[in-house]
């Protein structure tokens, strides 16, 4: 028998079995190749908007900004997409104009409520308001001993905005508050020039 | 070679429908260039990972499993150099202690089966493709990449081995004819 034949005839008889043995009727499992992101969708998940067509997210979430600013002003707009296929991504655009009177109405006190953070402020107001207020050296009649100062006129506007923050908010931690005034001694009277 | 399919480049289903189509053939072999299934199965995975990636510049002029082909016995070949590096530091760390008893084959197959394993994955990847799927030596050159005259020349040599090979096996027996 010719070796180089039987050769052949074995490669060509026994091999394709053999590995079909090895083999068996293996079904394809899932595809590794699969779970492998594609460009765009790395893209996106990089954004955080995966399964959102972009082009659509991008120009919704700046319609949305656009229109709010322009009609509401000032607060804070979030705007929130969810993707599909149990994905979901949130992109906020936040903007914030504050003033005085929405941060005080947010936290919600009034500004002229005797907060303890707002009471320095009120007294340094009321000190103001009651130097404004106070009768002049020169005026006549002549302004009565110890009416000049503007401690008693200060005292009374601390005194009630220690009482009001006292009363309303007890539980609520508070900054270390602005000491009171002390209300400063009546002026001595001078000696009466005979 | 069955006459192939019409694929359009990066779509991705007709990549699924490649992969059902050629997978258990791939694996077929792979299986006789890198020894056991589950690492053919390893390989035929990466192999359909890379070929993925490449989807999108795959040109329809050549048969579309005849290039998946290429890159798995590609993915064979690099294993195959990795896991003979493996072993032989493990035998330089082997040298001088206890000896051990042999690791037991992993798969139980033919002695034909081993001496094609025995082979360079080239001629190994050449003889399945003749022998098994049918290939011609244009159609093997195309697969792999190479000159007709390139695969001609692998399939003389791996048959001269496997002559060798399989000659000093049965020499007790005195004949090639299949040991079962």
């Amino acid at each position: 028998m010719d070796v180089h034949d039987s050769l052949d005839r074995r490669l060509h008889d026994e091999l394709g079995p053999e590995l079909n043995r090895a083999v068996g009727d293996a079904v394809p499992p899932f595809p590794r190749y699969r779970s492998i992101p594609t460009e765009r969708r790395f893209r996106l998940r990089v954004l955080g908007l995966v399964g959102v067509p972009l082009a659509v997210s991008l120009r919704t979430v700046a319609a949305l900004a656009a229109g709010t600013l322009a009609v509401g002003g000032g607060t804070a707009i979030a705007v929130s997409s969810h993707a599909g296929a149990g994905t979901s991504a949130t992109a906020q655009l936040a903007t914030a104009q504050l003033n005085a009177t929405s941060s005080n109405s947010a936290s919600g006190h009034s500004s002229s409520s005797g907060h303890p953070s707002n009471h320095g402020s009120v007294v340094t107001s009321a000190v103001a308001s009651c130097k404004a207020a106070r009768p002049s050296p020169d005026a006549s009649p002549k302004p009565s001993p110890g009416s000049r100062g503007i401690g008693q006129c200060v005292s009374k506007v601390a005194s009630a905005g220690q009482s009001s923050t006292n009363g309303s908010e007890p539980a609520e931690p508070t900054e270390p508050t602005v000491p009171a005034h002390p209300t400063p001694p009546a002026h001595p009277t001078p000696p009466a020039h005979s | 070679m069955e006459a192939s399919p019409t694929y359009q480049p990066g779509s991705a289903e007709d990549f699924d429908s490649l992969y059902r189509a050629s997978y258990q053939r791939v694996l077929r072999t792979l299986t006789g260039i890198v020894g056991d299934r589950t690492t053919a199965e390893e390989c035929v995975q990466e192999a359909f990972v890379r070929a993925f990636k490449a989807w999108p510049r795959w040109r329809p002029d050549a048969p579309a499993e005849a290039w998946v082909h290429r890159i798995a016995i590609n993915v064979a070949t690099s294993h195959r150099r990795r896991e003979a590096l493996r072993l032989l530091r493990e035998r330089l760390i082997a040298v001088g202690r206890e000896p051990t008893a042999p690791a037991p084959d992993r798969t139980e197959s033919s002695d034909l089966l081993d001496a094609v394993r025995r082979l360079p994955a080239p001629q190994a990847a050449a003889i399945v493709l003749r022998h098994v799927h049918g290939y011609t030596n244009r159609e093997i050159a195309a697969a792999l990449g190479v000159a007709e005259s390139t695969i001609a020349s692998r399939l003389a040599s791996a048959r001269a081995r496997l002559r060798t090979d399989l000659e000093g096996e049965s020499a007790g027996m005195g004949t090639l004819e299949p040991s079962r």
